[in-house]
């Protein structure tokens, strides 16, 4: 397990996605990923597409590593594309401004052998109408 | 939206951004990924009147923690540390004033580098701070804001500048625009009165479902399941929730009712308000499927059987 500083915010692929629809594939493949510098994923053992499991005070979320080609973050910072998957995670807080905290969110990382739930109908009906 | 209410906002339009901006600074903003066409049309690579070199007219300043793509195309990056932008924009609001900084870095940022960058604002002839959610959703919300409007107000004590935010979601400036002048306010704003009041915090969406006050929700042509934190949309899911919107999305999956409706600005028409606040037409291109309706007609059949009721 390892501590990171999480931001989640827009990524092209994450616009296209949302454009073509959020119950297509394309949609989770887009935001359900969490973006590492790639010397972090080495110095946890992870390789890209692998799931790691990112937890925050606020909650948890399964979801699959990517080492970070463009955009990368620095090291101890980690990034998901904003989106249900992110949400899991996020602080809710607005600090009396109605803006939760999307970005700069304290999380542990850690491998996991469980895979992420990867369609969206099926994340929002297992995390929050509680069926399986 | 806060910020702007605090202090005001000294800002232009994209044409006059595009014709004379010589220096331009993303402030936790990554137009390549999240505005695409915004740097060849009006900024970076725009060639303008003033300006009929384009990009070699130009000097583009990125600050992110992340050496995002837009920072990879800037003549200058600076990586700001998480959570530290306020004492960044403080640091370069007294450089801009000469003051001495008595620190070796700030938030990050070696103090000649901040210096360096103070000296480039104040040689501009025409400067414009974009702005987006890295100031807005990280430590300090509004007051960043606050900061970086001092900032450029500073900076038109040696030359002009000017700020204009990058706003993430189609037509959520009209939306704040129309709000403030029917209300007065430009969101969060609460009618249970039978008079408009606003008090971000207590009468904010977000704020209201994670306190678990309201205990109805529609949603019109916006997606919270998407993107509300997990505590807010747990409310969502738990009181009735109607979903009016042409895509089936997160919102839609958690509604008890779902009705869609036809895509303002392609299947009809309408204004829409662009990020600087000018307010542009929208033709209807296409026709929407038989039978759709619009979300005016919509909204209009529910008030008319809401006074029936």
């Amino acid at each position: 397990m390892a501590e990171f500083t999480l931001i989640t915010g827009r990524t092209i692929w994450q616009g296209e996605a949302i454009e073509t629809g959020k119950d297509e594939e394309i949609y989770p493949e887009a935001v359900a990923v969490c973006y590492f510098n790639p010397a972090d994923m080495e110095e946890l053992g992870i390789r890209d597409g692998d799931p790691v499991r990112v937890r925050s005070e606020h909650g948890e979320v399964v979801v699959r590593a990517r080492a970070a080609e463009t955009d990368v973050p620095p090291r101890g910072v980690v990034f998901i594309p904003m989106g249900p998957w992110a949400n899991r995670v996020v602080d809710p807080d607005t600090a009396s401004t109605g803006m939760p905290g999307f970005k700069g969110v304290k999380v542990e990382v850690e491998p996991t052998d469980e895979e992420p739930v990867e369609d969206m109908s099926e994340l929002m009906r297992k995390e929050y109408l509680k069926e399986e | 939206m806060l910020a702007l209410q605090d202090v005001g906002v000294p800002s232009c339009t994209l044409g006059e951004v595009k014709n004379r901006a010589d220096t331009i600074i993303y402030w936790g903003s990554n137009p390549m990924h999240a505005h695409p066409r915004h740097m060849s049309r009006y900024t970076t690579f725009a060639r303008g009147y003033f300006r009929p070199k384009g990009r070699q007219d130009r000097t583009i300043i990125v600050v992110d923690p992340r050496k995002t793509a837009t920072a990879r195309l800037a003549d200058v990056y600076i990586q700001v540390r998480p959570h530290e932008d306020y004492e960044l924009i403080s640091a370069l609001r007294a450089a801009v004033h000469g003051v001495e900084i008595e620190r070796e870095e700030v938030a990050g940022v070696p103090v000649e580098k901040i210096y360096e960058v103070a000296d480039l604002l104040k040689e501009a002839s025409f400067g414009t701070l974009f702005w987006a959610m890295g100031l807005t959703m990280s430590r300090g919300r509004h007051r960043n804001i606050d900061n970086a409007i001092c900032l450029v107000r500073d900076l038109n004590e040696h030359t002009k500048w000017v700020l204009i935010m990058m706003r993430g979601h189609y037509n959520v400036t009209g939306f704040n625009e129309v709000l403030a002048w029917t209300t007065g306010y430009p969101y969060a704003v609460d009618f249970t009165r039978g008079y408009p009041r606003y008090n971000p915090g207590e009468t904010s969406t977000v704020d209201l479902l994670t306190r678990g006050e309201a205990d109805a929700m529609m949603v019109v042509a916006s997606d919270p399941g998407a993107h509300f934190p997990q505590k807010a949309v747990e409310r969502m899911a738990e009181i009735p929730l109607v979903c009016v919107d042409p895509h089936w999305t997160p919102t839609a999956e958690l509604a008890d009712v779902y009705v869609p409706t036809a895509i303002a600005g392609i299947e009809w028409e309408g204004t829409a308000y662009r990020m600087d606040a000018v307010p542009i037409r929208m033709r209807k291109v296409v026709d929407p499927p038989e039978g759709l309706l619009n979300d005016v007609e919509f909204l209009e059949m529910v008030i008319e059987k809401v006074e029936e009721m």
